[in-house]
């Protein structure tokens, strides 16, 4: 309001003298100009609030929808496991018992760079395995989400079902998904084609709950604090700098 | 003589005020470019997004940690449609300075209570090595897209942007005089 005075003043100042009956109108016109410029920034704001609020209410209904949707098939892992039961405080091993080498990987999966992790070099980890030469330990630490928790669980369900590596590789394709067990369950048939009865009841008891505890406990014991760490033959494998390059030439594969 | 000075001394067409409305440009776009990237690469994967707010363990209720994790890409995002088009560049600016505030203090509560994480500020987030937090350098980037948005608050007016009719009433005015 002051600064709308302000600058009539200074127009009044400034315009060429001129009868007062046109300068009154002048005015006049001007204040009703400045009305509506000032009615025209209201309706504005107002539309930039309403328009805002329909982006994020949309956004929050999609992402609410992502969520909760169902699982895809995703592309499938090459390697292909046998039923193995899981022990408690030990990891998923895939791979052959002889292979000399191994790589032990933790992840968590809703982590974000776990998820991109696998996502990058989980092809290169199955190339490996199937060379005879690598296991791989999985270790499905689960300490984000609920989510994280009901995975972990499935995941061991699914390896004693004997698909746990290609369920695993799929957990990780949908990690969009909030993990309940309905979402878990139908990963199964996605990815195995059919759900075994003691895999639902097994996912859906948290059967595995124990166990993914246990490898929480065991992993910390071993120091492990963040994900995704990775170890290779025991020893600390620096994540920073890797590449796929760098590490297929420590797998022995073709990146 | 006393005329012409008085139509054309108000403003003086100094350096700075032919400059200023392009600076304001370049500040404009800059920010407006930060949240685009920043809520784009975010939109895509609201679970990854929720696990980076999750991962500042602040204490709010999980219902909220969602909405959060699910609405703020779009609303960075949305800003940076407002800013890109220059409508309500104050306003927006005001907007946009308050949440790097938040942010940044954010990223300072997570260091004080020495979590380590990432800041999860362009996708990603979530629990880190200790040796890979970068907390110092996401402050001073955070504090720097504020002092673009502070610019923002004291020279809204700038170059190609919507905002012409409405929002600087005294610029309008001005060009009118100069008719």
């Amino acid at each position: 309001m002051s600064k709308k005075s302000q600058a009539n003043k200074k127009l009044k100042k400034a315009g060429a003298p001129s009868p007062t009956g046109s300068n009154a109108r002048e005015r006049a016109r001007q204040q009703a100009q400045a009305e509506k410029r000032k009615k025209d920034r209201m309706t504005l704001i107002i539309a930039a609030v309403v328009v805002v609020a329909l982006v994020v209410g949309g956004g929050v209904l999609f992402s609410w929808f992502q969520s909760t949707r169902g699982p895809s098939a995703g592309e499938g892992s090459s390697y292909q496991d046998s039923p193995q039961q899981v022990v408690m405080n030990q990891p998923i091993v895939f791979g052959e018992d002889g292979a000399p080498n191994t790589i032990s990987v933790w992840a968590d999966f809703h982590c974000p760079h776990c998820i991109d992790f696998e996502e990058e070099y989980g092809p290169l980890i199955d190339k490996a395995i199937e060379t005879g030469q690598w296991k791989m330990e999985a270790w499905p630490m689960a300490f984000l989400t609920a989510g994280s928790a009901n995975a972990a669980n499935a995941f061991a369900c699914a390896t004693e079902e004997g698909f746990g590596k290609a369920y695993q590789k799929a957990l990780f394709e949908n990690s969009n998904l909030e993990w309940n067990s309905e979402q878990l369950v139908d990963l199964a048939d996605q990815v195995n084609g059919s759900v075994p009865e003691t895999f639902a009841s097994c996912v859906q008891n948290l059967e595995q709950g124990q166990w993914a505890e246990s490898i929480n406990q065991t992993s910390r014991a071993m120091g492990v604090s963040g994900t995704p760490t990775v170890r290779v033959n025991g020893e600390p494998y620096d994540l920073a700098g890797m590449t796929k390059e760098s590490l297929a030439e420590t797998l022995g594969v073709e990146p | 003589m006393t005329a012409t000075t008085a139509t054309t001394a108000p403003p003086g067409p100094t350096t700075f005020t032919k400059a200023q409305p392009w600076i304001s440009l370049v500040a404009r776009l800059a920010l407006a470019a930060i949240w685009l990237v920043s809520g784009l690469l975010k939109v895509g994967s609201p679970q990854q997004s929720v696990m980076a707010v999750q991962a500042y363990e602040l204490p709010l209720p999980s219902g909220l940690e969602h909405l959060i994790g699910w609405g703020l890409p779009w609303f960075e995002i949305a800003l940076g449609l407002l800013l890109l088009a220059g409508l309500l560049t104050r306003p927006t600016a005001i907007v946009s300075a308050l949440l790097l505030v938040l942010f940044i203090a954010g990223i300072i509560s997570a260091w004080a209570r020495g979590l380590t994480i990432d800041c999860g500020c362009f996708g990603g987030g979530g629990q880190v090595a200790p040796d890979e937090t970068s907390y110092l350098p996401d402050l001073v980037r955070d504090v720097g897209f504020a002092l673009l948005a502070g610019w923002l608050i004291l020279f809204p007016r700038s170059k190609f942007s919507l905002d012409r009719f409405g929002e600087d009433e005294e610029f309008v005015v001005h060009d009118e005089e100069n008719e």
